[in-house]
């Protein structure tokens, strides 16, 4: 069994000491429950709205067809309760310092020592914040949680484990927890038995023969054989058909493995988060190592060799001490010379001597500590825009327009999907025709990279590839955001095929497992008319804890007698028609909509909210269809949303829409066919701000002498923002085409930018 | 006072003073033993139909529709769920000679061995069910109904792809098969086992035995290491089927009845999305033709090479004498674009003009020659696509899919089985087996009495498997559903079922053959 520390500390002391370690570890916990719960808690929603957990028998099955099953399973338990963040904050930081707690236990560290048992707590808020394409997949859950309650259950098996005396106990007990924990938790069965065997190697009893401490090298070393050797047997006898060789152990350790995924960026950034176990390795080792060399009766059984080599150790461990408490001592003299305080000079009374340590340590270990959460907090991915984005998709699935704009408002380089989400926010609050323009228009990076530094990554200029490499490395939820955390804005635009289409790839994608998909094919669905399709999904987030409230909404909804009536029925399919009208015979109907939100006990306000939405969506619809190739549209300037050829057939607020539309993708002429007849509705000065300036500045091209003395009289301020622009193209002159100017106009005449005649290009992703 | 723990000292409420506490254990124990068998009696006791009851004018409604559906002699039990407001149910099911068989709960799972005696005694004959519900602390029956049993057996297993159904690409796909006397699914290739996932798909059976099989073996990230598994015994190899002068991997098989060769059609697959319909994807083939191979020989040779001709999914008749296949005549402009980009957008506008016709060739076993093509169904000349012919055992029966336009049908909610008698030369909607949404691939069991189709009438998006028995006149009963112990399992399982065939007997290759197989690097056909 392990020794205890050489500090002989006086009990008054100890305990003083104890409180310092106390007091930090609930710190841990709060910064923990803050990281989590508050700092990054709309991330922590997204991670629960893209993961999924149901109460069935199927779904468990599901999970244990492959090792670490289990664990995700767990995992998955626990994340739902991310739905309240602070909640999910709460148990990362539960789990967070327990495993600290009991690392600390596991190896006794004291003093500034104490520091390093926080570490693999505190590489999972830093690896769990990077990841890129895939934070809106499931495949943070070993990472976020699984990994830290994997290294929990493992550490708690290890502990009594090691209580037990008889190696003829210890051994077949070792055995069987690691034959046991592989299927369950995979990877982490080989963790479990690294530990076994080191614990094994390094005990010091019963060394006091050489058959003895042979017996304790064959036994670490079917330990560990074991550990290695049984996953590749499950694998062969079990596995073999459902995962890849080289995955059997990685389970349970780098969720990409589940999704055969080989993208180093990932790996990369789940590397922290792997070294986490290999930390606690090295740290037992190096404990278990050191206590050997502690002086008792048993250390004299060690070899000659064996007691230089850990008294060299013990050395090199005083000096590190020695150094950073002289540091420390040195500091503490620039203070004191600051506060007037007496020195404390060294004495030769061993109790005075071991205060001031123990005074040391601690403060130490307070600084050092403050020290460690600053590390965690600015090596966490923390870009203004990976916020926003989170924070603004956790808004839409609330429809919370004014939260949209308010956040798309305050950040200075809004993302292509907050423009998305701005555009869509404006339009629901019917203002999207007024203020389209007002603000800068988004489309750079996340991180500040220019244009000028491609250029030169492009020509070979090393340090500009290496940076332009590091940047896409951190290609992160942001950059991808458009299919990750808001395809339900498909729907809303009355593109519910493209919704469905993108929510079902990704739906795949995650192995059928994430809210936010099933949410928006059923709200798909429902704007379809497609009530069984509906039913179906909405079936399935009725088996959820916190979503099954939604899902009775909607089928309130669809129980509701306008659901038909509302439905755009195709009257040119003779056959779906027919479904409908089953459909209509056999569902058992409200009466009202009051009535069906009583069966399903919820608020009738919300049903009616929810047919709002649904109601406005399928305004926006095509009129007709039409068969479309691949092409995702753009949502960020509703590119490819509106049909130009539908303008006559459209309604008023349609019409508004294509010629936004028309201007956003720069096709002036097309903007141009209809905009006199369009404008000649409004008094002067009357029409949409935002369509008022492309008009303007199309007119301007157009003709620039007598762009403002057509029919339509603009308002003031569209002639003075016209004014401000025409003097600064005139100041420009030939290099209006510059990157630069174009970045100037679409900074500080947006309004007139999407009239104008820009090169797109210099904004392209990369 | 005595030592003997045993004993009490007698007292005004024990006079004797000799009742042990030994005794009062053993009264414990009877009363325990009692309960215990109440309860067990209890819980093993069969529940029974309630006596007094109201009557309800109409049928239950229950999930999935077993309702005046036939049922073969050897299948799983049909479990459902009552779908109607209740607190209580009972179904009460009574065979042909009066064997009656209780449940109780609103989901309906019938004990195997309960079942198989009722289907025995109800040989050729009606399963007549009642159904009662308690609403209100009153009991309801509903308008009985019935479901017949035939005396002609289904084939003991189906197998099919379980495919997620995506608009673009699938993730999780494997081959399953299932065995239709029990519940047990057994997957013999699961596309985890490479990396990225691979496509598995167009399982093909020999003769409905599982000797000689053959399925594809997709690999996205690397072509070249694609190939078709083909199966003869306990040995498997992958072959990489292409044929030069395309460079196109044959897609569709057919294996010819008793011999070696195997029809392909070799396909370059697009696909278009609808803006608005309930219908959201249609699917064109920008070039496809058929593929004549012999496993023994490993030769491949082109059996028909037309750019304007379109030929696809290839079935033998049951004498292997006649290939029957679709084939539809479209000049595309952009048919050579890159990537088939302009192709793309061209076939955005001309979607509507894929028509298939079903057209046959006779075929010389001797000089493995074909003859010319002749027109079966001519569908173009109604503006429709016929797709998926399949041949009855007997060879008297056609067997078609029917949409108004496109390559695959699945994705039609107007799509129909069509049944051609090849004698007379009727042809019909085989409305007992259609729904009014779409039915697709479909495929015969060896005995020619019953046929599987892909449907999906459920919600119209996930594909289910549905059983029709089928008349020496061709003349269809009510499908239903593939039998789940758990009747809600269709609506919990996210993947649609694929390809279905029959097969008599389990596939007996080992699976780790099967994977050997598909890691292994293909072998080149000698194409001729």
């Amino acid at each position: 069994m392990l020794e205890t520390t050489s500090l002989a500390l006086p009990r008054s002391r100890v305990n003083a000491s104890l409180s310092v370690y106390a007091w930090t570890s609930l710190a841990f916990f709060f910064v923990l429950c803050y990281f989590w719960g508050v700092r990054y808690g709309d991330y922590l929603y997204a991670l629960q709205e893209n993961s999924v957990f149901l109460y069935t028998r199927e779904y468990l099955a599901r999970w244990l067809q492959t090792p670490d099953g289990a664990l995700s399973y767990a995992t998955s338990f626990l994340l739902q309760f991310a739905y309240y963040p602070l909640l999910g904050g709460v148990i990362l930081a539960a789990l967070g310092v327990t495993v600290q707690l009991i690392l600390a236990r596991l190896l006794p560290m004291r003093g500034v020592k104490y520091l390093l048992t926080f570490l693999p707590s505190c590489f999972y808020p830093v690896s769990t914040t990077w990841p890129s394409y895939y934070v809106f997949l499931p495949y943070n859950l070993p990472v976020t949680f699984g990994g830290q309650l994997a290294l929990l259950i493992c550490l708690l098996l290890f502990m009594p484990w090691r209580r037990v005396n008889k190696a003829r106990v210890r051994m077949p007990l070792a055995l069987l927890a690691i034959a046991a924990l592989y299927p369950l938790a995979g990877f982490w069965s080989v963790f479990f038995g690294v530990l076994c065997a080191l614990e094994e190697l390094t005990r010091s009893q019963d060394v006091t023969t050489s058959a003895k401490r042979n017996a304790r090298v064959v036994r670490a070393a079917t330990l560990l054989i074991a550990a290695f050797v049984l996953p590749y047997l499950y694998f062969y006898a079990v596995y073999f058909q459902r995962m890849l060789v080289r995955n059997v152990l990685l389970q349970g350790l780098i969720e990409d493995v589940r999704y055969d995924k080989d993208v180093t960026t990932s790996f990369f950034t789940y590397g922290f988060a792997a070294l986490s176990p290999l930390f606690v390795w090295l740290g037992y080792l190096a404990c278990r190592v050191r206590a050997l060399r502690v002086p008792s009766d048993d250390a004299k059984s060690l070899t000659r060799a064996q007691r230089k080599r850990l008294k060299a150790l013990e050395e090199k461990t005083l000096r590190v001490e020695k150094r950073a408490r002289s540091s420390k001592r040195k500091s503490d003299k620039n203070e004191r010379a600051k506060d007037q305080t007496p020195a404390v000079e060294p004495t030769d009374n061993p109790e005075a001597l071991a205060t001031q340590q123990s005074r040391v340590q601690a403060r130490l270990l307070w600084e050092l500590w403050v020290v460690l959460m600053a590390c965690m907090f600015l090596l966490a991915y923390h870009s203004r825009t990976f916020f926003d984005v989170f924070k603004s998709a956790r808004a839409l699935i609330r429809a919370d327009w004014q939260t949209i704009i308010e956040v798309d408002q305050k950040n200075p380089f809004p993302h292509e999907a907050l423009v998305g989400l701005r555009n869509l926010a404006l339009y629901e609050t019917g203002e999207l025709s007024q203020r389209a323009f007002e603000r800068p228009i988004g489309g750079l990076s996340a991180v500040a990279v220019t244009q000028r530094d491609n250029e030169r990554a492009r020509q070979g200029n090393g340090y500009y590839k290496l940076k332009m490499a590091l940047h896409r490395m951190r290609r992160t939820a942001e950059l991808n955001a458009n299919f990750a955390l808001v395809e339900l804005q498909y729907c809303y635009w009355g593109q519910t095929n493209i919704g469905a289409r993108v929510a079902m790839n990704n739906l795949i994608g995650v192995d059928d497992r994430a809210v936010s998909f099933f949410k928006t094919l059923a709200f798909a669905a429902m704007i379809n008319g497609e009530e069984r399709l509906a039913r179906r999904y909405l079936y399935t987030l009725e088996q959820t804890l916190f979503h099954r409230h939604w899902a009775r909404v909607a089928l309130a909804y669809l129980d509701s007698p306008g659901f038909y009536d509302d439905v755009r029925d195709w009257r040119s399919d003779a056959q779906y028609q027919a479904i409908v009208d089953a459909q209509r015979a056999r569902a058992q109907f409200a009466s009202s909509l009051a009535e069906a939100a009583q069966r399903y006990r919820v608020c009738p306000e919300e049903v009616e909210r929810l047919k709002s939405l649904i109601d406005n969506a399928r305004l926006l619809r095509p009129p007709v269809d039409r068969a479309l190739t691949p092409a995702i549209p753009t949502l960020a300037y509703i590119t490819g949303l509106f049909n130009f050829e539908e303008y006559d057939q459209a309604n008023e607020q349609r019409q508004e829409l294509i010629l936004l539309s028309a201007l956003f993708q720069k096709k002036g002429e097309d903007f141009m066919a209809h905009a006199d007849d369009y404008f000649a509705r409004f008094k002067p000065g009357e029409a949409p701000k935002a369509l008022e300036q492309g008009y303007a500045t199309l007119r301007y091209i157009a003709d620039k002498k007598t762009w403002d003395k057509g029919s339509y009289q603009f308002s003031d301020a569209t002639r003075q923002g016209m004014a401000d622009f025409i003097e600064f193209a005139d100041y420009v002159g030939t290099h209006a085409s510059a990157p630069e100017a174009q970045a100037y106009v679409r900074e500080n005449f947006s309004g007139q930018y999407w009239g104008y005649l820009c090169d797109d290009s210099v904004f392209d992703y990369y | 006072m005595t030592e003997d723990r045993n004993t009490i000292e007698p007292n005004d409420a024990n006079p004797s003073g000799r009742t042990s506490v030994r005794g009062n254990a053993k009264r414990k124990i009877a009363i325990l033993a009692l309960l215990l068998l109440a309860v067990l009696a209890h819980a093993f006791s069969r529940p029974r139909a309630p006596k007094s009851f109201e009557t309800v004018e109409r049928l239950p409604v229950i999930y999935p529709d077993y309702v005046q559906t036939t049922f073969p002699i050897n299948l799983a039990p049909a479990n459902f769920l009552i779908k109607e407001n209740c607190d209580d149910a009972i179904v009460e099911i009574q065979s042909a000679n009066g064997r009656k068989a209780t449940v109780r709960g609103s989901k309906v799972q019938i004990p195997p061995r309960t079942w198989r005696k009722l289907l025995d005694d109800s040989r050729d004959a009606e399963l007549v069910y009642s159904v009662y519900v308690k609403q209100d602390g009153k009991w309801l029956q509903f308008q009985r109904f019935a479901n017949h049993v035939s005396s002609d057996p289904i084939d003991q297993y189906v197998v099919y792809r379980l495919i997620e159904p995506g608009y673009e690409f699938g993730h999780r796909i494997c081959l399953a098969e299932r065995n239709l006397q029990t519940y047990n699914e057994r997957v013999y290739m699961d596309n985890r086992l490479s990396s990225p996932s691979p496509c598995v798909n167009c399982h093909t059976f020999q003769d409905h035995g599982t000797e000689r099989f053959l399925f594809h073996y997709r690999r996205i990230d690397d072509p070249t290491q694609g190939g078709t598994i083909v199966v003869d015994g306990s040995h498997a190899k992958k072959v990489s089927c292409k044929l030069d002068a395309q460079g196109v991997s044959c897609s569709y098989p057919a294996w010819r009845p008793n011999s070696s060769q195997v029809v392909f059609s070799t396909n370059v697959t697009r696909q278009l999305f609808h803006a608005l319909s309930t219908q959201k994807i249609d699917v064109f083939d920008a070039k496809s033709d058929l593929a004549f191979y012999d496993v023994q020989t490993n030769e491949l040779r082109a059996i028909t090479t037309s750019e304007e001709e379109h030929e696809t999914f290839p079935t033998w008749s049951p004498d292997g004498k006649t290939l029957y296949y679709s084939s539809a005549t479209l000049a595309a402009s952009h048919a050579d674009s890159p990537d088939h980009e302009e192709l793309i957008k061209e076939m955005t506008k001309r979607v509507e003009e894929f028509h298939y016709d079903i057209k046959r060739m006779s075929f010389d076993p001797q000089t493995r020659q074909f003859g010319e093509p002749e027109t079966v169904v001519n569908a173009s000349a109604t503006q429709n696509t016929a797709l998926f012919p399949r041949i009855s055992p007997d060879g008297r029966f056609l067997v078609y899919t029917r949409a108004k336009s496109g390559t695959f049908p699945i994705w039609r909610p107007e799509a129909d089985l069509y049944i051609k008698d090849l004698e007379t030369g009727e042809e019909r909607a085989w409305d007992q087996v259609n729904s009014d949404d779409t039915e697709s691939y479909h495929s015969w069991s060896s005995t020619g009495r019953w046929i599987v189709l892909s449907s999906r009438r459920e919600d119209g998006q996930f594909t289910r498997l549905y059983f029709a028995h089928v008349d020496d006149q061709g003349r269809a009963d009510k499908p239903f559903v593939l039998p789940q112990y758990d009747p809600e399992h269709n609506r919990k399982r996210y993947k649609s079922y694929n390809v279905p065939e029959f097969i008599v007997e389990p596939i007996k290759t080992p699976l780790r053959n099967l994977r050997k197989a598909a890691l292994s690097e293909p072998e080149a056909t000698k194409n001729l």
